[in-house]
């Protein structure tokens, strides 16, 4: 065969193979619901029966029994900031999970009387592996019972008003390591320190809780992990949840796979699928178009 | 182009690449989480060590609550595995002190409301009691002085710098442990000086603490003051370091007062701070006394000896207790072993065996209970040879995964008690489902799905399957395994695309797991499709006509004699691109030299080309006529370019040049400029002019 022809015959294999590929292989970025790695979201997916959006647009017209979990790992615009608000104010529960990315931006804009501190949570005596897996026992409404909380690289919260109940707060042996140092430094804010607390605002309540990573697949059975985000998850009963991904760090195969996504969700379509036959069949003819 | 392939491929190459990657995170100040399997287990000795000595610390403090809660906590410390023993036996003993000071305070309480009660009676059997408390106490504090050394030893304390956090920490918990060792003292101090209280009140009273309210009262010694009670001196021994369980041993003393003996003192020897003998003392102070050693399969033993002074005596002597005596208890060992398949399932039995012995010996007749999960399951006896066996069924609800078997053999006699466990690993027989549909299917049209399901090489029996497809839900019984349903595809206005079908099985017995298949089934409806394909047929060619109108509108206007032209000779209409319409041959065949300009105006190439074109056919003329070489219909330029130019001497090269800027202006895109007319014009007239024969 002549290498003209050969080339586009191989290249279009290529890309083809490639596509199959990257569509098959499971994301592997942090939180993802579809990554069944030890940073996934699949066993709380399953246990929650929960969904991801791609986009706070997606978000449900009545939101007074969703809730929505934003793990704010980049910054939020305007629009999305709006949305929040929105679905808080009309009845929603909001999950703020953050560590160190943007949830403080999410409770300024909220109004929220609690924030992020945003530096590293330690506990040498009560925890999971070592110093930066505290496990925090002192659990109020509604984690009573759930059993103790394992975190990993967490944070604290600050409260600043009296409308935030605090629920889960750390050990006194637990301290922030301000300084850096992994030790306890004569400045170090010591424990018990809070670690999720929630507010009402509007017809809906936001629940802050400084370790997103109490989620993933690999801490969910640890300790009462996975009972206490069923909770957090269903406050008030059963609830519909929702997993915003538009806000997680992105690998370079997840923005493949947002593509590949996009373009399959359009070829899915009754346009789609008509466009994609006329694309075909104008290709197949074409020699016969060039002939006649 | 083709050389823009490989550029194609290779970002798509470095995106995957990439992209199987770890993921890029976001900027964040630190780490977000680790992975918990990979991630180091540490044990901050420090921090370990402090935590501890917080807890002997708040015991001074009373706060009893918080002790208990920090204690409950304990499970949350992540330790080391050759440490954990160790620091679960330190944590059980801390938790007894803590109890028994607790309990030392409430007797202390209640001492002190009885006695400003003047309930002689009362607060008499609270000292007693109290004693008994700060006897254990004393001794379980001896224990965890012991084991924090052991502790010290196994965190390496000893072998860290002089003033390192660990040394300091070491130093800090025997601190705490000398602050409850103090606290118990002050007890101590206290209750005798609570019995010297009591002294008084009885002497008011006329009462004895212990026997009978004012029937040996006139025994005491009223109105003494009890300030001048004298201190008192116990010892005790025994003749034997060592004593089997049930054995006896044989305990003696003296009691005195400033080295004289007291005679007719009553005695109580505590055994690991519990009552367990009296004894009077004799004339000159000394007791003996035989001791029946309990069944209790710890050793060592601690035992006291403590003199509480009667009533009558309250005013005149003051308690004491002996330093500890320390028994070696003996008894013999009981080893278990348990025996259990690895693996059991729910609702099947499960077969458990055993044997019992005794420094290698069977054990026969020892009573074994065996407990899964906590529960009693059975509780058998060993046979001659020491074994037992135990059958028994799994909860058909069972979860899967480990549970815990445990057995646990009665001491007996000199036989201490024993037990083993074993982890009972809960599984569900997997069930393999096989799923059989088309991998295509018309719209409209049935489309079956069949299949099995079976366990190992074994079909399921009765087994409940339910299948979804898009649209709709099938739940129907396999009685033999094996399970076919159809779905009807309607008619509708879906073109194409992918269905799933999911299928479930749920077993009847309860220990196979539920199994699931899916499949994906592509869906055309033929009759949407092809309508589509023939719209977008039909849309093209209308695309394509309303273009080659516009190209002849465009030529026209640009020849400015096409709408008007004459009648002449048919000739092919070049696409609107200025691309060539076919063959030159076949226009050369059919063109007459006089109509040859108006063929050419009307053969739809531009104004430009044409001239170029029209200067081309002018020397074809004169080469044809000079060389003798028609322009047959099936001739490219080319080919008579290569027929003639043997004969053309010395004009063969500006007829090659000519050819050329025809071919470019038949084919090329780009259209004839300035020169390419005014070479084409040269060339054609040169030719002429060479060959003899008059141009256009």
């Amino acid at each position: 065969m002549e290498a003209r022809k050969l080339l586009p015959a191989l290249t279009l294999a290529v890309v083809m193979s490639l596509a199959l590929l990257v569509w098959y292989f499971p994301p592997t970025g942090d939180f993802r619901i579809d990554n069944p790695f030890w940073n996934g979201l699949t066993d709380f997916r399953e246990r929650n029966n929960a969904a991801g959006i791609t986009s706070l647009a997606d978000l449900p017209a009545d939101p007074g029994n969703s809730t929505l979990i934003v793990i704010p790992y980049v910054p939020l615009n305007g629009s999305a900031l709006s949305a929040i608000r929105q679905f808080v104010v009309q009845g929603g529960v909001l999950l703020i999970m953050d560590d160190y990315g943007y949830g403080n931006q999410v409770l300024e804009y909220l109004g929220a009387e609690m924030r992020f501190t945003g530096e590293r949570l330690m506990d040498p005596i009560f925890n999971y592996r070592n110093a930066m897996f505290p496990r925090a026992s002192d659990l109020s409404y509604p984690l009573n019972g759930t059993g103790d909380i394992a975190l990993n690289h967490a944070t604290s919260l600050t409260v600043s008003g009296g409308s935030v109940s605090v629920i889960v707060r750390s050990s006194e042996f637990s301290f922030l390591d301000t300084d850096g140092n992994s030790a306890r430094s004569a400045g170090d804010p010591s424990g018990p320190l809070p670690v999720a607390g929630y507010q009402k605002l509007g017809d809906g309540c936001v629940i802050a809780v400084a370790d997103p990573s109490i989620i993933i697949n690999s801490m969910a059975g640890v300790d009462g992990n996975s009972l206490a985000a069923g909770r957090l998850v269903n406050l008030d009963g059963s609830r519909q949840v929702i997993i915003d991904q538009s806000h997680l760090p992105k690998a370079p195969l997840d923005d493949a796979k947002l593509v590949l996504a996009v373009l399959h969700a359009a070829a899915s379509t009754q346009a789609g699928s008509l466009a994609l036959i006329t694309l075909i069949a104008t290709l197949t003819t074409l020699p016969l178009w060039r002939r006649s | 182009m083709t050389a823009r392939y490989p550029f194609l491929v290779a970002p798509l190459m470095l995106m995957l690449l990439t992209g199987l990657q770890a993921p890029v995170r976001a900027q964040l100040d630190f780490t977000p989480h680790e992975e918990p399997s990979t991630a180091p287990n540490i044990m901050d000795a420090y921090s370990l060590l402090s935590y501890y000595a917080d807890i002997f610390r708040l015991i001074p403090e009373s706060d009893y609550d918080h002790i208990r809660e920090l204690l409950a906590r304990y499970n949350l410390i992540s330790l080391p595995s050759n440490v954990r023993s160790l620091f679960g036996q330190y944590t059980e003993q801390t938790s007894r002190v803590s109890d028994e000071v607790e309990e030392i305070e409430r007797l202390a309480d209640e001492t002190s409301r009885l006695l400003d009660q003047n309930n002689a009676q009362g607060a008499n059997q609270t000292l007693h009691d109290a004693a008994i408390a700060i006897a254990k106490a004393k001794i379980q504090l001896k224990d965890v002085k012991s084991t924090t050394v052991s502790i010290g030893n196994s965190l390496g304390v000893p072998k860290t710098p002089e003033g390192s956090p660990a040394r300091m920490a070491y130093a800090e918990l025997e601190g705490s442990v000398q602050s409850v060792e103090d606290l118990i003292d002050y007890y101590l101090r206290l209750f005798l000086a609570y019995r010297e209280r009591l002294s008084g009140i009885s002497g008011q009273n006329g009462t004895v603490p212990g026997g009978t309210n004012g029937t040996n009262g006139s025994g005491g010694i009223n109105g003494t003051n009890p300030t001048y009670a004298s201190p008192t001196s116990l010892t005790l021994t025994s003749n034997a370091s060592e004593v089997w369980v049930g054995g006896s041993v044989q305990l003696s003393g003296s009691l005195t007062c400033n080295g004289t003996g007291l005679g007719g003192k009553g005695i109580t020897v505590l055994f690991n701070g519990e009552s367990a003998v009296s004894a009077v003392t004799g004339p000159d102070g000394s007791y003996t006394c035989l001791l029946a050693i309990p069944f209790l399969y710890e050793s060592p033993a601690y035992l006291f000896a403590l003199y509480i002074p009667s009533a009558d005596d309250g005013s005149l002597y003051r308690s004491s207790m002996s330093e500890p005596l320390v028994l070696t208890l003996l008894f013999n060992n009981t080893s278990v072993e348990l025996v259990s398949p690895p693996v059991s399932y729910p609702g099947k039995d499960v077969t458990v065996t055993g044997k019992v012995t005794s420094g290698g010996m069977p054990q026969e007749g020892r009573s074994i209970r065996i407990y899964l999960d906590g529960s009693l399951l059975d509780a058998p006896a060993s046979g001659p040879d020491g074994s037992f066996v135990t059958t028994f069924t799994i909860d058909p609800s069972a979860a899967t995964g480990s549970h815990y078997l445990y057995a646990e053999v009665s001491p007996s006699g000199v036989y201490a008690g024993g037990s083993a466990s074993r982890t009972l690993r809960v599984e569900r027989v997997p069930v393999n489902v096989s799923l059989s549909c088309p991998p295509f299917a018309l719209i409209p049209s049935t489309v079956v799905i069949s299949g099995s399901a079976y366990a190992g090489t074994a079909p399921l029996t009765n087994a409940t399957v339910t299948v979804n497809m898009t649209g709709g839900s099938r739940t129907l019984l396999a009685e033999n395994g094996s399970f076919s349903v159809g779905f009807e595809l309607p008619p509708s206005l879906w073109i194409a695309g992918y269905h799933t079908v999911s299928v479930s099985v749920y077993p009847a017995e309860p220990w196979y797991a539920d199994g699931d298949a899916k499949a994906t089934i592509f869906i055309v409806n033929p009759v949407v499709a092809a309508g589509t394909a023939v719209l977008a047929f039909a849309g093209l060619l209308f695309f394509r006509r309303v273009r080659r109108l516009g190209g002849e509108n465009d030529s026209g206007s640009g020849a400015g004699s096409d709408s008007g032209s004459p009648a002449g000779p048919v000739v092919s209409q070049a696409p609107a691109d200025g691309s060539a319409p076919e063959g030159m041959g076949q226009i050369m065949a059919h063109i007459p030299v006089m109509n040859m300009a108006n063929a050419v105006r009307a053969s739809g190439l531009s104004q430009g080309r044409q001239k170029v074109i029209a200067s081309y056919l002018s020397a074809v003329r004169s080469v044809s006529s000079f060389a003798g070489v028609p322009m047959s219909p099936d001739m490219t330029l080319n080919e008579f370019l290569r027929a003639a130019e043997p004969k053309l001497n010395g004009t063969a090269l500006a007829f090659r040049n000519l050819t050329y800027l025809a071919e470019k202006s038949l084919y090329s895109c780009e259209a004839p400029n300035v020169d390419d007319l005014s070479a084409a014009d040269d060339y054609a007239r040169y030719v002429a002019e060479r060959l003899g024969i008059g141009g256009s």
